[in-house]
């Protein structure tokens, strides 16, 4: 009987051990997820890198985007130069009857920026401005035109009847 | 006896309870805390793959041929791009190629560099260049900024240069025009960087600031100058265009084409 209760008491006494190794043991279980979790990541790290490796996608697009840059490069100075010989030619065929005094072209790396100054004479100020938007409305016709603004507060008085306007916009060089 | 006993259970449970919030607190609510963040990690990599996967799917891989085609690409731009002893000699091949251009009517035409005056040429059109000649000098300062077609190290690499040059003709406009659109033919690639013509009663005149890149023999101010990337108005490049999915058929790629104008009158 005393033996007996000896071992219970033995018993009793290891408790602290045990719980300690439960303790113990829910840890190790912990950590050894966290060691796989991160074995798992390292995997698809080297999976990505690998895919990235083998199917270059920025790459690809990079050496396209650089293939396009330099052609448009290549093309640039005829592109520019047909398109405002070009850009020239139909305004002064829509001009008439208003006369065209100048014409300023400014080409961008995207498109032409224009400005126009064409004189209205001999006619009265109605006249001018109904011929004028007859005019702004053949000039948005053109192809490549994608921009007219007639800038200022209105037309310039230039003596004799004569009237003075200026118009401003944008053109593409690639119609 | 038993108040005793009672007491030092009290203290063992209380010591066991202090060992297992040790445990929670130093050791397991980390752990806890990482493997979460660790999930999220994976799920991020999970979807990494599979978005490039599926995007990898959308691109056409290069072709042997479109390598080849893009390997040659650089030697094409520095095939096309004249390659001078001097900075003058670029002045002169331009000059040189522009009067033999102008066939006919080379005493029509007035070429001019930045620092030049404007007191050579025909009498007519000499007059109206000095009327002109405060926004001819404004053009020229504005000529100098340079494309960013070029990165910078490919620019210092190549010896990338550019110098703007400035030409006054007057003659009849449809020969005027066909000269503007032919600026360009020749080996010094001029671009037009502004344009003024004015139509007059049986003629045209007109200037222009065109500017012309070319390979330095050395490291010049000019080259200098696009190396550090100094630089104007930007190439925009859509990274999300279709046209980057695809492949560059080398049959389907447009070419540097010289085209005429059409004749005058003609309807359009």
């Amino acid at each position: 009987m005393d033996e007996a209760n000896e071992r219970l008491g033995r018993r009793r006494r290891r408790w602290p051990f045990y719980l300690l190794l439960t303790l113990a043991a829910v840890s190790l279980l912990l950590h050894a997820t966290k060691y796989l979790r991160g074995k798992e990541i390292a995997e698809r790290q080297r999976q990505y890198s690998e895919l990235v490796r083998t199917r270059p996608i920025a790459a690809t697009k990079a050496r396209r985007a650089r293939f396009y840059q330099r052609h448009f490069f290549l093309a640039f100075p005829m592109a520019v130069s047909y398109a405002t010989a070009d850009f020239v030619r139909r305004v002064e065929a829509v001009a008439p009857p208003l006369r065209l005094l100048a014409v300023q072209v400014d080409p961008g790396l995207h498109d032409l920026g224009f400005e126009l100054t064409v004189e209205a004479a001999g006619i009265g100020p109605r006249t001018a401005r109904r011929q004028l938007a007859v005019f702004l409305e053949r000039l948005r016709a053109v192809p490549s035109v994608t921009l007219v603004d007639l800038s200022g507060l209105g037309p310039t008085a230039r003596g004799r009847g004569a009237r003075v306007f200026t118009v401003k916009g944008r053109a593409e060089l690639q119609p | 006896m038993k108040t005793g006993t009672l007491g030092r259970s009290l203290l063992l449970a209380l010591a066991a309870l202090c060992v297992v919030a040790a445990f929670v607190v130093l050791d397991w609510y980390p752990t806890v805390k990482n493997l979460g963040r660790l999930r999220r990690e994976r799920s991020d990599w999970d979807r990494k793959i599979k978005d490039y996967g599926a995007m990898a799917g959308s691109l056409e891989f290069p072709s042997a041929a479109e390598n080849a085609l893009l390997a040659q690409m650089d030697s094409q731009v520095l095939q096309a791009l004249p390659r001078v002893d001097s900075e003058n000699a670029w002045f002169g091949l331009a000059r040189a190629e522009l009067l033999e251009g102008a066939k006919g009517l080379a005493d029509a035409v007035m070429l001019f560099r930045q620092d030049e005056a404007l007191d050579s040429g025909p009498p007519g059109l000499r007059g109206w260049l000095t009327l002109q000649e405060p926004s001819i000098r404004q053009v020229f300062r504005a000529a100098d900024p340079l494309y960013g077609v070029f990165p910078p190290h490919l620019a210092t690499e190549w010896r990338l240069a550019s110098q703007p040059l400035g030409l006054a003709l007057q003659i009849p406009l449809p020969e005027l025009l066909n000269f503007i659109n032919r600026i360009s033919w020749g080996v010094a690639r001029l671009e037009i960087v502004h344009l003024r013509l004015e139509p007059l009663e049986r003629i045209a005149r007109a200037w222009l600031v065109c500017r012309g890149v070319y390979r330095a023999p050395g490291p010049s101010a000019r080259s200098e100058e696009w190396a550090r990337g100094k630089g104007g108005e930007e190439l925009l490049i859509d990274p999300d265009s279709p046209l980057l999915l695809q492949r560059i058929d080398p049959l389907l790629a447009p070419g540097v084409e010289k085209k005429e104008l059409p004749p005058a009158g003609t309807p359009w």
